[in-house]
């Protein structure tokens, strides 16, 4: 066999040289899997935190308008800090009452998956 | 009926203390979080006293409730994260039991009380404000700096992104406490009609089936909210861990 492949100038026929051996792709592979398996949990963990499987619609309803709500009153809370803090005082509030709305939709968007976290990586969590 | 569906969440002192003005009783709130405390603590370190390499009964309980907060927190934060994990677990224990204790008649629910809840997310927030400081110092500020953003509207986006950030203790809270508190009312409303349709004859017993079927189709509904609550407040705290640990992500 050896004096075969010398003479044909292939390595193919010997087993010893071809590249990775069986014991070695089939270790490669489980890695895979196992690296595979881990990225589906964690998407699996973040979408359960979001609530999607294993609650009902109305649960979904509750933390996702609870989310826009609280945007709203944190960034009107805000406005009004600002206001008290630096005497402008229609002014804060109108401003960050707005910015809280925008901030209630991105939390909104993020909760449903539309939109990634902060950052933009492949992470999608808060 | 005597009692309202709001009378279960009433707070009373039993043990009456005042320091300096400030009132520090002992209510039944206190009662039902010390007996959280002291249960949760007894059964683990019972349950876990005997070590053996096959588990008993109660070890396997407890090593499976190990198992379930480590791979939550080590696949939503990374392996680094072990280090939260005494607090993560406590949390979780310390709501799970809460939850399920509540289920009891004539018991408190604790987590039902906003105080509880915004106490506990406010913790979550500070540790994650404090070790996100301390762990990456100015890095920590890129989790309010999403990438590719012209500088034209970044002032604004910084903005919104510190105002979305500062809902999180709000939604963590309010949610577990929603659930909780419209969960019990619920029950308590449906099992009243029982009572109020079975004082009418025989045509109100009749009618009072469908209530009665109603509240112990919610009883079960009840217990699976009060495991799944415990488990999204756990999670949803180890994924603003997870910022903490790694901004910028």
């Amino acid at each position: 066999m050896a004096g075969d492949s010398r003479k044909t100038g292939t390595e193919p026929d010997n087993p010893e040289r071809v590249g990775p051996s069986e014991a070695e792709l089939a270790a490669r592979l489980r890695a895979l899997d196992q690296r595979l398996d881990s990225k589906a949990n964690e998407k699996r963990v973040e979408s359960a935190a979001r609530g999607k499987p294993g609650s009902s619609g109305l649960a979904i309803a509750l933390s996702v308008s609870g989310a826009f709500i609280s945007a709203i009153l944190v960034g009107a809370a805000m406005g009004w800090g600002i206001d008290r803090f630096f005497g402008v005082t229609p002014w804060g509030m109108i401003v960050f009452t707005l910015l809280g709305f925008a901030a209630g939709i991105v939390n909104v968007l993020r909760m449903t998956g539309h939109m990634s976290g902060p950052g933009g990586g492949s992470k999608s969590g808060g | 009926m005597a009692t309202g569906p709001i009378h279960q969440f009433n707070l009373y002192k039993l043990i009456p203390l005042d320091f300096n003005g400030v009132d520090l009783s002992f209510t039944n709130s206190s009662l039902f979080m010390a007996i959280i405390v002291f249960g949760v603590s007894g059964f683990l370190v019972w349950s876990t006293s005997g070590r053996g390499l096959v588990p008993s009964r109660m070890q396997s309980t407890a090593e499976l409730l190990y198992e379930f907060a480590a791979g939550m927190l080590r696949t939503s934060a990374g392996p680094e994260a072990m280090r939260f994990f005494p607090f993560v677990f406590t949390l979780f224990m310390f709501i799970l039991i809460a939850n399920l204790l509540g289920m009891f008649p004539y018991f408190l629910t604790v987590t039902s009380h906003l105080v509880i809840t915004a106490t506990l997310a406010l913790l979550v927030f500070f540790i994650v404000i404090i070790y996100g400081l301390m762990h990456n110092g100015l890095r920590f500020f890129k989790l309010f700096v999403p990438s590719g953003i012209p500088m034209a509207v970044m002032p604004l986006i910084v903005i919104i992104e510190i105002i979305s950030f500062f809902t999180r203790p709000v939604s963590h809270s309010v949610r577990l406490f929603a659930n909780m508190l419209a969960g019990h009312i619920t029950l308590k409303v449906f099992a009243g009609f029982v009572i109020s349709l079975g004082t009418l004859g025989a045509v109100g017993v009749a009618g009072a089936i469908l209530p009665l079927a109603m509240t112990i189709a919610l009883t079960a509904l009840e217990f699976l909210v009060a495991f799944l609550q415990a488990y999204v407040f756990a999670i949803l705290t180890c994924i603003y861990l997870n910022d903490a640990l790694h901004p910028g992500h």
